[in-house]
């Protein structure tokens, strides 16, 4: 016999582990399917949640409406990013899974999407950000400038800027660099066919 | 309906059963989560029979849907995995340190530390090569041309026989 053949009688005589799931498990687990990735991202929510409360409650506390409202932009921001969040980082639905003709087209159709996320995540994931971030730099270093410390208003109004560009960029280079990673195997995929 | 599509999916289970529980081990080690993408299967696969018009044959439909799953299992989870390689830089593995390691596990180990380490559609396509199906029956599910298959069938092959040559107890 030959090798490969040996392979394959010893792969399909593999040991079998138990598992059952009755009609009423495929009736429920078929309202939750992907339950995995809907956990993940339930994390994800509460975070958010979490964050557009504290936002929330910190403008209602805060003086001055400038700062207020860059609080509230900001808690707005993050609301609008959980929402994207829950409509681009999703798995495939069951009817996706089910639907697609063959395994090339459903991989090259998950991973374009994937692919496409990623690489707009400026404009999904940064820029609902930058306004609430942007009001409420612009209201601390007017607070500063009240105060009559210049040198730290001077200070806090240049290093603020560079701080979240730097973060913002950081976040924009990952998420490039992933995309990349996708694209090269889409290219693969479309070569190998 | 539902008694027709319960039935359907019983008989499917009952036939597939163990495949889809092979094809569930090469996408996931952990026995927790390869549960959850063996529940997704059967779901999928419950859920398909209103889609399902008999153009393809059950074995077809039923491999395309569980791949589909996998695939979408690896999609999602990978990247916090160790890194796949294509048939072509598996190459060294079977020679070198993997070569002894594998060498004191089972055949069956053997085998699946080639499946692990390989990226779709190469993964995709050793599956179902293992599970018996044919160059024609691999380009029904998977969707690419006889020649891609046939390449890399060869390559399998080839692999399949250097890894069982080299290790002593294969």
């Amino acid at each position: 016999m030959a090798d490969h053949d040996t392979a394959r009688k010893i792969w399909t005589h593999q040991p079998q582990e138990t598992f059952t799931m009755s009609l009423d498990d495929i009736r429920t687990h078929a309202s939750s399917f992907q339950g995995r990735i809907a956990a993940r991202n339930m994390r994800e929510h509460i975070v958010g949640a979490l964050l557009i409360v504290v936002f929330t409650g910190i403008a209602i506390v805060a003086e001055g409406t400038l700062a207020r409202l860059g609080l509230l932009l900001t808690a707005a921001g993050v609301a609008f990013v959980m929402w994207q969040l829950h409509r681009q980082a999703r798995g495939a639905t069951i009817d996706e899974v089910c639907l697609v003709a063959d395994w090339t087209r459903f991989h090259r159709t998950q991973l374009v999407r994937q692919r496409d996320a990623l690489r707009n995540v400026w404009l999904w994931y940064l820029s609902p950000l930058v306004p609430g971030a942007a009001l409420s730099w612009i209201a601390a270093v007017l607070g500063i400038v009240a105060e009559g410390n210049i040198p730290s208003a001077l200070t806090f109004g240049v290093l603020g800027p560079l701080v979240m560009g730097g973060v913002f960029g950081g976040v924009l280079w990952l998420n490039r660099e992933a995309a990349d990673a996708l694209d090269a195997e889409i290219r693969k995929l479309d070569a190998g066919q | 309906m539902s008694k027709e599509q319960d039935a359907w999916y019983a008989r499917m289970a009952a036939e597939w059963g163990a495949a889809l529980q092979r094809i569930a081990r090469t996408c996931e080690a952990d026995p927790d989560r390869r549960r959850d993408v063996l529940q997704d299967m059967h779901v999928a696969i419950w859920k398909s029979h209103r889609l399902y018009d008999g153009r393809c044959s059950e074995r077809t439909w039923i491999y395309r849907i569980a791949t589909n799953v996998a695939a979408n299992h690896v999609n999602n989870e990978r990247r916090r995995n160790a890194p796949l390689v294509t048939l072509d830089g598996v190459e060294d593995i079977a020679s070198g340190d993997t070569a002894e390691r594998v060498e004191q596990d089972l055949a069956l180990k053997k085998i699946m530390a080639l499946v692990d380490r390989l990226e779709n559609p190469d993964r995709t396509i050793m599956t179902l090569y293992l599970e018996g199906l044919d160059a024609a029956a691999i380009g029904e599910v998977t969707g690419l041309s006889p020649g891609a298959i046939a390449t890399r069938i060869s390559r399998i092959k080839t692999l399949l026989s250097r890894l069982f040559r080299e290790a002593p107890n294969g």
